[in-house]
């Protein structure tokens, strides 16, 4: 069974946020509205955190894209009461809409922040509801969702693979946010394939992952940036 | 077999990880044609479009399940992107899918921008303005039609051109701020640049670029994004370096290798103190100086008039102290900069950035641009190239009648090309003042097309004034923008995926491009491509614009000219990556081969791929990149020179009492040269004129451009809107960026609500306190304070046009937006 994991290339990222983006068309996230977003309640599977330190002239400016970590031992899973979020045999965290309560206790286990709860059902116009991706399902007030790693986009190539009679083979899918990445700093594949961009990057030395002392044992691998100020 | 949306989406979607309970509510305010409630069957298909929500000329590829456009990703054989797209790109199809279009062609029947309106049929609307049109014709005052146009490239550009001529006005006026279908004044001054010239960022080993965000909205920001992606190896060391020179540190500075603050309006200064040192240690290309340059050493011309060349005046002006204390870059890092420049080549300056910010802008470029040539990187892999000609087929000549020709010589209502706008082919800027003075003469009907002056001018507001001196405005705007709102008649535009679309590149480096595709959907509404219609339009007129535009149809148009693609002898439909690296080996050998039989074929692939592409590298091509008088490039610019002295002659022919030197001194001032005659055909380095005392108004105001928009264009689409930026802290609000030293000084807590006000205005805005400020500037980003466009734009965000004093931009004719000064006041 593969291990689908992603590698995030801090160096790289430029903070243009056309994976956040990407990622809103893919997975049916709407826009919620000024009032709400400025109650901090708009939704993005993927989120670039930013850091800036120092004073000007000396200000560093980071990037850092943030999707779900699909722990290989997530803590948000242990504490769901209906078994609404738990991890599935592609070893990707996933949320069943339907059985989620709302009760938001994974949101709160999550130290990466990545959970989002709808306070509402966010009406779309209906001419923009035209725009759905069909494979994905939307989401109702009183639930909580996250980056799935576009797991619509491997049922599909697991479908088709079925359908061809062969098995699933590397590289047959990505996520919609390492597919638009305008400088390639976001890489996604098969951590146990030993011959995968993304099995060689997370042995890196720049390598690490966020909150690693926490045990959760994240699939999403950053690579740290370079000195870039020395001459 | 039909699902309902709902469902459908609950029993075939999810895919497993999960599945919807939701209702969807539907708003009231909507009309029943929305009510799509139904999906067709689920068929998926892609079809290659172009993108449209900037000018960068990404190729996409949509997804379309049952004919419906639901997604939007790169094509991944496009050269310009390579299956890549920005944020804006992602959110496109909330351009197709505004609910807040206009439907239909329309009429005012209220005030001008009550918004009253009545909607007309197609054949109603045009027969209209046919006969305002005919009418001013039969007058015969052809040239009191005005066609204001914006940004865009492509066929739209010659064909309203040639509708406004063979109608007989000269007054097709182009919105230009970005001009990147046209070369850069620094380049046609100092190289007789005819078209753009292009900047080899892929193999450059050191970039220095002026205040360019290159990373943000430069030209093609995902082609960028890529040329920087490259040059981070495999193995984890950079083989260029990136340096910016920027008061504001920028997403673009802080990914650079180096940032370099500097006093606004200063990069000029800071690129002769480079000079200086590159020539007082001998650092520059003296071979290329020599064999390619003119006005280097000191020179005496024709009438044996001594005249100062480019290397006396850099030693005797710009000694690195002297620019430390203009530009506030220590002499340490002035001597640093030129030392890497000189030694790590290919090296490359880059100035253009865009819309002018200060009124010593021109001067500014001529002077970064300087340097490339003192390092001799011109015409060389890494440097500034020019790229091939497309081969399109000409289009027929036509001969105008009486009428058509004294309108055309009449003079422009923009005053473009001659006194304070000698080296402007557009001066909007001028239109405003000129129109409520009828001056030179009332125009009776005004055609705007693809620019919205209302938001992102910015003498925007003064304009709408004056748009009631006009007899008839018409809009082609697809949204009710702020222009649009103002106008008599609308005939509303298809969206993108819903018309053809093509777009000629070549200002890119290491390839000429031309992107085509035909439309993606069928019209949601009742719009129409205003190619067609401009079509329609010539036919309905009869005469000479018939004979002028013979196509039926805007395909019919770009079918035409394409056949110059399939018989040039060079040049591909694009292709998969593997068949191009065999063209790529073929044609280092030497080979060409065709690869379609008859243009049949070769159309079907050109619209079914999306371009045709020419990867020729013009290395070494210096007769490609070297128009001047010289055949050099030009230190002292003779082209200058000649422009400047004709338009004098005229001056004093015109008024008595003034001799030509005078005449000359006259200009020289209005363009912005200088009062020292020696130096007003050479690069060097004049003040700013910022505007506002210092006393009252303390702090530069810098405004930009965001990565997540792109002018207003993109106003109304809810995404963007949310997530305007990752640097900082944002969301819907506008915000103003300030140092916090500055803030604490003034009693600001980030986030407060503040006011920015200049002597023209003010605006709200939310402040935040954001390091990279320069401490006594503030910046803030444009695109956004619209007061129309549709329900998730309006009202919502800031316009800083609104404190915009613009300063006369005699290059672009658009208005200089970094010299007003401002204060910061809490609410
Ligand atoms: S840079 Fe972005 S907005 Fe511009 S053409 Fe490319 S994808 Fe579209």
């Amino acid at each position: 069974m593969p291990r689908w994991a992603m590698v995030i290339d801090i160096d790289k990222c430029t903070g243009c946020q056309a994976c956040v983006l990407a990622c809103k068309a893919e997975n049916n996230i709407p826009a919620v509205s000024r009032e709400e977003s400025a109650r901090g309640r708009s939704i993005s599977w993927m989120r670039i955190l930013h850091e800036v330190e120092g004073e000007y002239p000396d200000v560093r400016l980071r990037f850092i894209p943030r999707p779900c970590m699909h722990c290989d031992n997530p803590p948000c899973t242990k504490v769901c009461p209906v078994m609404a979020t738990y991890k599935d045999r592609d070893g990707i965290v996933a949320q069943i809409y339907p059985r989620c309560i709302g009760c938001r206790f994974c949101m709160a286990a999550c130290p990466y922040t990545v959970k989002y709860f709808n306070w509402h059902t966010y009406e779309m116009p209906n001419l923009q509801q035209r725009m759905h991706n069909p494979d994905v399902s939307v989401r109702t007030k009183g639930v909580v969702e996250k980056c799935t790693f576009c797991h619509h986009r491997l049922q599909r190539a697991h479908d088709e693979a079925r359908r061809q009679g062969r098995p699933l083979e590397a590289g047959s899918y990505t996520t919609a946010c390492s597919q638009t990445c305008p400088t390639g700093a976001i890489r996604f594949g098969d951590l146990d394939d030993r011959d995968s961009e993304v099995a060689r990057l997370a042995k890196s030395p720049r390598a690490f992952r966020l909150l690693a002392e926490l045990g959760t044992q994240p699939k999403v691998i950053y690579l740290t940036e370079r000195d870039r100020h020395a001459t | 077999m039909r699902y309902t949306r709902r469902h459908f989406l609950q029993t075939l979607g999810g895919a497993g990880v999960g599945l919807a309970l939701s209702s969807f509510g539907f708003a009231a305010s909507e009309k029943p044609e929305d009510l799509h409630d139904t999906w067709p069957d689920r068929q998926e298909t892609w079809s290659i479009s172009i993108c449209q929500q900037c000018p960068g000329g990404c190729g996409i590829r949509v997804r379309q399940v049952g004919g419906r456009p639901v997604k939007i990703e790169g094509n991944p054989d496009h050269p310009v992107n390579q299956g890549r797209l920005c944020p804006k790109g992602q959110s496109a199809l909330h351009a197709l899918y505004d609910p807040d279009r206009i439907r239909t062609p329309l009429l005012r029947t209220g005030k001008r921008g009550a918004g009253a309106w009545k909607p007309l049929g197609w054949d109603e609307a045009l027969g209209m303005l046919r006969q305002r049109l005919a009418g001013l014709q039969a007058q015969g005052e052809p040239h009191r039609l005005a066609i204001l146009g914006g940004q865009y490239r492509g066929f739209m550009d010659p064909l309203w051109r040639r509708f406004a001529h063979a109608y007989g006005t000269p007054n097709y006026i182009r919105l230009n701020c970005l001009q990147t279908d046209q070369a850069m004044l620094a380049h046609v001054l100092s190289q007789g640049a005819q078209a753009p010239l292009s900047f080899d960022l892929r193999h450059a080993r050191l970039i220095l670029s002026f205040g360019c965000n290159l990373l943000e909205t430069w030209q093609s920001p995902v082609h960028v994004a890529r040329a920087y992606a490259d040059t981070v190896s495999a193995a984890g060391g950079r083989t260029a370096r990136l340096v910016q020179v920027d008061p504001r540190f920028s997403p673009t500075a802080a990914k650079a290798d180096q940032w370099v603050p500097i006093e606004p309006g200063r990069d000029g200064a800071l690129a002769l103190g480079l000079a200086y040192v590159l020539i007082r240690e001998n650092l520059y290309d003296d071979q290329f100086v020599r064999n390619f340059t003119f006005g280097f050493h000191d020179w005496v011309d024709d009438h044996g008039v001594r005249q100062r060349g480019y290397r006396s005046v850099v030693l005797d002006t710009y000694e690195p102290s002297h620019v430390a204390e203009i530009t506030g870059v220590p002499v340490e890092t002035i001597i640093q900069l030129a030392r890497e420049f000189g030694a790590r080549k290919p090296a490359l300056a880059i100035g253009s950035r865009g819309v002018s910010q200060y009124s010593n802008d021109n001067l500014s470029r001529l002077a970064v641009h300087s340097l490339n040539a003192l390092v001799g990187n011109i015409g060389q892999k890494g440097g500034v190239l020019g790229q091939n000609v497309l081969p399109f087929t000409p289009w027929p000549s036509f001969e105008l009648d009486g009428a058509a020709r004294r309108g055309v010589a009449m003079p422009r209502v923009d005053g473009a090309g001659q006194g304070r706008y000698l080296l402007s082919t557009d001066a909007f800027q001028a239109l405003p003042q000129n129109l409520k003075a009828d001056k030179p003469y009332s125009i009776d009907t005004l055609l705007i097309y693809g620019t919205n002056p209302l938001l992102s001018h910015p003498s925007g507001a003064g304009f709408s004034g004056v748009l009631d001196h006009v007899g008839f405005v018409v809009s082609f705007s697809p949204y009710y923008d702020e222009t649009a709102m103002m106008a008599d008649l609308v005939l509303p535009d298809h969206t993108p995926l819903e018309r053809w679309l093509d777009d000629p590149l070549t200002q890119l480096a290491g390839f000429s491009a031309f992107s085509i595709a035909p439309p993606v959907v069928s019209p949601l509404f009742e719009t129409r491509s205003t190619g067609d219609v401009v079509l329609r339009l010539a036919a309905m007129l009869g005469g000479v614009p018939a004979l002028a535009l013979p196509w039926k149809s805007y395909e019919d148009l770009l079918r035409f000219s394409a056949r110059g693609l399939f018989e040039a002898g060079f040049g591909h439909v694009i292709s998969i990556p593997e068949r191009e690296g065999f063209r790529q080996l073929l044609r280092q050998r030497g080979y060409w081969r065709r690869e379609l039989a008859t243009f049949d074929d070769f159309w079907k692939a050109l619209v079914s791929r999306g371009a045709w592409w020419d990867a020729e590298e013009n290395y070494g091509a210096l007769a490609m990149v070297l128009h001047t008088p010289s055949r050099r490039y030009e230190f002292y610019s003779q082209t200058l020179r000649r422009q400047v002295e004709e338009e004098a002659r005229k001056l004093a022919e015109r008024e008595k009492g003034l001799d030509v030197g005078a005449a000359v001194k006259r200009l020289a001032g209005e363009l912005h040269l200088g009062q020292n005659e020696q130096l007003f055909y050479l690069p060097h380095y004049e003040e700013p004129s910022f505007r506002g005392e210092d006393r009252s108004y303390p702090l530069h105001f810098g405004s930009y451009k965001l990565m997540s928009r792109y002018g207003g264009r993109t106003g109304n689409q809810p995404w963007l809107q949310e997530h305007p930026a990752a640097f900082i802290e944002s969301d819907w609000d506008p915000w103003v960026e300030i140092n916090p030293v500055t803030a604490r000084r003034l009693n600001i807590q980030d986030g407060e609500w503040v006011w920015v006000e200049s002597s023209k205005g003010r605006l709200r805005a939310k402040a935040r306190l954001y390091p990279g400020t320069r401490p006594n500037m503030v910046n803030m980003a444009t695109g956004a304070g619209h007061t129309a466009m549709g329900r998730w734009a309006q009202g919502v965000g800031a316009n800083p046009n609104e404190v915009i004093l613009p300063g006369s931009d005699v290059v672009r004719g658009f208005g200089t937006l970094g010299e007003t000064r401002v204060r910061i006041v809490k609410l």
